[in-house]
Order: structure tokens, then C-alpha cells, then sequence
């Protein structure tokens, strides 16, 4: 092959034609994939919602879409008043993309840079809050979503509280990109089950990840992951955020009230 | 270019032991030993290699009088480049949940030396019909040992096999304390070690034996 005749033209036609062929393919299964994979992923989110709850819940039956259907109830929270509201743009609360909003201007609020360094600069001034229900009907737990810039990428992630508004039932990363095996690992269960019964606040202060074990019986301290400081960091700016005046605190403390 | 005339039943059986990609030739061994802890995962890689293998050996071969020997490493790129990222798309839309397991291994196919040596040493030089063959029975030929390996590492690491329990774990009131060596990767690499070992000393497959290239000086 290498001493048939080859002008650069032709070399590049050759090229050309693949490459638009190859891109065609592509382009089409993605497209006509989409819908399919959307759904995949919507489900995918609910059975993390279902995971971090505290509900019963076994994942290798795979049954979270009905667990999701009928013991969680979604919600729209307006963060700055902490007062649920209903929005008449959203007709299903569970369809709202909360973070797709922060870039909208009738949703946008800005984020200061100079305080918090979760790596965002806007939030959606309402946002889906998720409650569970056991069969009595009993709150079992609120789940709030959150996110922030880890290290390499962005971690969107779901805490789960008590009714009480304090107690941590557990916490999830449903999304994110950080390195598999380091970073990676806060998504890993035996990780994020060292969250649950630690507390939101206490004395003004707000749940965090250290660098290295946390100190014995600390309610508002949990083990950073070794290899893993700066995704850990994220958590915390992002948790330093999203727990703070400007995020749920106002949702929060009204329920720690009552 | 004079075209032998090729047995088909050679190019198949070959790869799956005597040539295998895998403890012959010692290609593919990154994905094999970071996606072998369970069985799941295996299976669906080996399915997911075999499928761009065979397919990018019949694209390539069918084209490969018209390919530009100067490019012709960039086009068989484009090829598989192409056919990886369809399959993380199916992957994407039917097993959402495996495909983030897999995360970026499947990505990452795209490098497997194997597709790229089957391309580049097959399906360049035969027609499409054999080149789909020794496609697949490579793939077969790497599936055989991803699940061979997976099989032994969740077994013995997990105490089960697809999710299935085999061994009631210690942790679950069972008996069996798991080897927690066989979840991490290294354990893939003394697996494959092992079945190398065993292979080559085979009757059989003594081919596989290379002449030693040092002699070790004793003193």
C-alpha cells in the first residue's frame, strides 16, 4: 500500500469523507439516544434521592422509581425566605433543574466571591427539596441538594437531615468527575456512612471535612479521605455555602424551632 | 497483494488460547486488571471490547484498499475512536448505573492495544469476512480472561459471583471472611501472572515458551 501513488489531495478527500461519515454516525446514535438516556439518568438521581433518605430501600431490586413515587414528595424552596413555594413556570418540581436556573436572570442570585469559595458564582433562588415519608406517613428525613467545584470538577450532591433539622440521616455525591479511587471516593458508601448522625450546627458552626481522622466523638467533624484533601476542601466550601444564611439555614432553622 | 488463502477455523481458534491477545501477547492489561473486582463489570466490558473490536476490524478491512497509507494509523483511530463512544452511548442509555462504574475504562477502549494491533496487523492486509472473525475470536479471546479473572476475584474477594451470594460473608452472619487483597487492582496482575504460568507450562501451548535472552550467570 505504502508504494501505490498518493497525491496530498486525495489523502485528504479520503480523510474528509471518513471523518464526516464517522462524525454522522455518531451524531445520529447520540441524538436518538438521548431521550432514553435522560430517563436513565432521572432514575439514577432518584435512587440516590431514595438511598441517602433513610428509607428502607435494598438497590439490588432495582425498585427505587416506585419507592421515589410513594414515600417522596418534591418540593420547591425558596432558600432566602425558607418558606416552600410553588412557581407557575414549574409545573413538575421534580423537572426544575435547579442548576440550569442559576444562569437565568429571573432565578439568578448572585453568590459573594469574596466569602464563600465554593467555585460558583450564581445559585437558583428557589430550589427542589425532597421529603420523605415512612408508611405512617412520619417525616423520615428532608434532602436537600447541593453543589460546588471539587478539584477537577463540579460535585452535585444530596444531604439528607432529620425532621428535627440538625441530625445528618446521610449524604450522597450522585455526579461528579474527581479522580476514581481518591477523590472519587465520596461516593463511596463506606465513606458517606460516616456522615449519618453527625449535626448540621453546633455553636454556630457548620458540619465539615478535615484533613486526616476526625477527633473522637465529634459531632461536626467527619475523616477526610487520604489522597483526597482538596476534594474534601470542596465539600466543605461547598457544605460552608449551601448550610450558611444564604443557602438553608433559614429552612433549617425553622424546623430546628419547632 | 497476493492474498494466501486463509482457514477460517485457524483464525478463530487461535486467539482464543494459543494466540490469546491477552497472556500471549500481554495487551489489554490496564482495563483487565481495573474492571475484573466484579463480574458485572467484566461482563460488560468484555462484551463491550469484543463488539468495537469485531466491528472496527470489518470497517477497516472493508476499506482498506482506499486508505491512504500515510494517515492509514489516524483513519483506523477515527474508526474506533467512533465505534467507543456509540457503545458508551448505549452503555449511557441502558445501563446507566454500569457505566458509571465503568467511568472512564470504557473511554479508554479506544487505546486497548488490541483493537488498535487487530486493525493495524489483520484487517489492513485481509478481506472483511476473515478480518470480522479474528476480530471476535480476539474479543472472545480477552473476555476469557477478563472473566476467568473476575470470576476468581469476586468470588474470593466478595464472596459472590454476578451479586449472587456464593459464600455467605462473615459480615452477614455467613462464614466466609473475604480476601479484601482480591478487590484492589494488583491482585489482577498475579492472576494474569498465574495464568500465563499455568498455560506455558502446558504440553500444549510449550510454544508459548521463549528462549530466555540473558543466561543467568552462576557463580
Amino acid at each position: 500500500m505504502a508504494n501505490k501513488k498518493e497525491s496530498t489531495v486525495k489523502t485528504f478527500l479520503i480523510v474528509f469523507v471518513l471523518c464526516l461519515i464517522c462524525s454522522i454516525f455518531v451524531a445520529g446514535v447520540t441524538v436518538s439516544l438521548r431521550g432514553i438516556q435522560e430517563k436513565a439518568k432521572a432514575l439514577d438521581k432518584q435512587s440516590n434521592i431514595v438511598l441517602v433518605s433513610g428509607l428502607k430501600y435494598d438497590p439490588d431490586k432495582d425498585d427505587a422509581g416506585e419507592i421515589f413515587k410513594a414515600h417522596i414528595e418534591t418540593k420547591l424552596l425558596n432558600l432566602s425566605t425558607g418558606i416552600f413555594v410553588t412557581d407557575a413556570n414549574i409545573k413538575d418540581p421534580n423537572d426544575f433543574d435547579y442548576v440550569g436556573a442559576a444562569k437565568k436572570k429571573e432565578y439568578k442570585v448572585a453568590i459573594d466571591k469574596t466569602k464563600y469559595k465554593l467555585g460558583i458564582p450564581a445559585r437558583s433562588k428557589i430550589v427542589p427539596v425532597y421529603i420523605a415519608r415512612d408508611d405512617q406517613k412520619n417525616i423520615v428525613s428532608y434532602i436537600l441538594p447541593f453543589y460546588g467545584q471539587g478539584l477537577w470538577s463540579t460535585l452535585y450532591g444530596l444531604l439528607a437531615v432529620k425532621a428535627d433539622g440538625n441530625e445528618i440521616v446521610g449524604i450522597n455525591f450522585y455526579e461528579h468527575g474527581e479522580t476514581p479511587g481518591l477523590g472519587g471516593e465520596i461516593s463511596n458508601p463506606v465513606w458517606t456512612a460516616k456522615w449519618k448522625g453527625k449535626q448540621v450546627y453546633l455553636n454556630d458552626k457548620i458540619v465539615k471535612v478535615v484533613k486526616g481522622p476526625a477527633p473522637a466523638g465529634s459531632k461536626i467533624e467527619v475523616d477526610g479521605i487520604s489522597g483526597a484533601t482538596l476534594t474534601g476542601v470542596g465539600v466543605t466550601n461547598s457544605l460552608d455555602y449551601w448550610l450558611s444564611e444564604n443557602g438553608y439555614k433559614p429552612f433549617l432553622t425553622k424546623l430546628i424551632g419547632e | 497483494m497476493a492474498e494466501e488463502k486463509i482457514n477460517l477455523k485457524e483464525v478463530f481458534q487461535a486467539p482464543l488460547m494459543s494466540l490469546n491477545p491477552v497472556i500471549l501477547q500481554v495487551l489489554g492489561i490496564c482495563s483487565a486488571l481495573a474492571v475484573t473486582s466484579n463480574m458485572k463489570t467484566a461482563f460488560v466490558m468484555s462484551l463491550a471490547v469484543t463488539i468495537v473490536i469485531s466491528c472496527a476490524n470489518l470497517a477497516v478491512s472493508s476499506i482498506r484498499n482506499i486508505i491512504p497509507g500515510s494517515v492509514r494509523f489516524i483513519v483506523e483511530l477515527t474508526v474506533i475512536a467512533s465505534l467507543v463512544i456509540v457503545v458508551d452511548q448505549f452503555l449511557k442509555a441502558f445501563a446507566y448505573r454500569l457505566d458509571k462504574e465503568l467511568s472512564v475504562y470504557v473511554g479508554l477502549i479506544i487505546t486497548n492495544c488490541i483493537v488498535m494491533g487487530r486493525a493495524e496487523a489483520f484487517a489492513m492486509k485481509y478481506p472483511p469476512l476473515p478480518s470480522l472473525v479474528d476480530g471476535l475470536a480476539n474479543g472472545l479471546g480477552y473476555s476469557i480472561i477478563l472473566l476467568t479473572v473476575g470470576t476468581v476475584r469476586e468470588i474470593f474477594g466478595s464472596g459472590t459471583w454476578f451479586g449472587l451470594t456464593i459464600f455467605p460473608l462473615a459480615k452477614d452472619g455467613g462464614w466466609y471472611v473475604p480476601n479484601g487483597l482480591l478487590v484492589l487492582p494488583p491482585s489482577g496482575f498475579f492472576l494474569i501472572g498465574l495464568f500465563i504460568w499455568a498455560v506455558r507450562s502446558s504440553k500444549r501451548y510449550a510454544k508459548q515458551v521463549e528462549p530466555a535472552q540473558f543466561e543467568i550467570v552462576k557463580e
